[in-house]
């Protein structure tokens, strides 16, 4: 269901509903009752899924990850005009959806990973407003990048499995797929998020 | 809106009523949430938006458990 669709939806159940306790005495009669039951139970259960559906979709969009506003220096740093960068490369060479390219890395591909990360967001919220905001540079993972969210992408392309790079010993591979040996953190793509270094970085931009 | 009172609204008429009226402003909050991509309208959504309308929905099926339990 689209936005635009869905806030009709809940509009007209939302006139319907202030109908129904305007003329309240219309219940008496049978189609007034069958009119009450839609539109006190049926139409408003469907709407809650719709608007629900909705909110979750846009949890995971860039847009609402970098409105708070420590993000901002985050979603500059898929700015950086570098390739060693790893989130600026997979952002500005479309390996990742841009609308979406906070989350498709940060979220865990597991069976709760997205209530994970809702959980997780609910916490970043609460510190938000009611305790003080570290700076982004002092923001870290709560636990190191796993490759499992790296091989959800790369696990079977040809630039991943026959790069020259990644064949230098023979356990090589094998040991990057059961998280032997961390993509990140073993010093082969170790530049992420820099915030710290963003005002002397150059900066990309894209051609419209 | 004006709610004409009728002198002969029944007891369960008001609850639906009542019913009625969360499950608008319920409503309203989330179309309202909507329009705005941020953190708080999500948490508006969650935490307001929906226990109006599960509030609504609730005593709404309790004027009707009523009307069962009295025939």
């Amino acid at each position: 269901m689209s936005q635009s669709l869905i806030i009709v939806f809940l509009v007209l159940t939302a006139v319907l509903a202030l109908f129904v306790a305007w003329r309240v005495q219309f219940t008496r009669s049978r189609e007034g009752k069958m009119l009450a039951f839609v539109v006190l139970l049926i139409l408003p259960a469907v709407g809650v899924w719709g608007g629900f559906s909705e909110h979750m979709e846009r949890a995971t969009s860039t847009q609402f990850c970098l409105s708070c506003h420590v993000m901002t220096d985050f979603g500059k740093s898929l700015q950086i005009d570098d390739k060693s960068y790893i989130p600026a490369a997979h952002f500005q060479n479309n390996r990742i959806p841009r609308d979406h390219a906070c989350y498709t890395c940060h979220t865990d591909y597991t069976m709760f990973g997205t209530v994970n990360s809702k959980m997780r967001g609910l916490r970043h919220l609460w510190v938000q407003y009611t305790q003080t905001v570290p700076k982004p540079e002092a923001i870290k993972l709560y636990t190191p990048f796993n490759n499992r969210e790296c091989l959800h992408c790369h696990l079977g392309a040809r630039n991943f499995e026959e790069v020259s790079s990644h064949q230098k010993k023979p356990e090589q591979l094998a040991n990057m797929k059961s998280g032997k040996q961390s993509c990140l953190s073993s010093g082969c793509h170790e530049f992420i998020h820099d915030v710290g270094s963003l005002q002397d970085a150059p900066m990309w931009k894209a051609k419209k | 809106m004006s709610t004409p009172e009728s002198p002969q609204l029944r007891p369960l008429e008001k609850r639906v009523r009542f019913a009625a009226v969360l499950v608008g402003a319920g409503l309203l909050l989330q179309v309202a949430t909507l329009l705005k991509i941020h953190p708080l309208a999500f948490m508006a959504f969650l935490m307001v938006g929906c226990p109006l309308i599960a509030a609504g929905i609730g005593l709404y099926l309790y004027s009707l458990a009523g009307i069962r339990h009295r025939i």
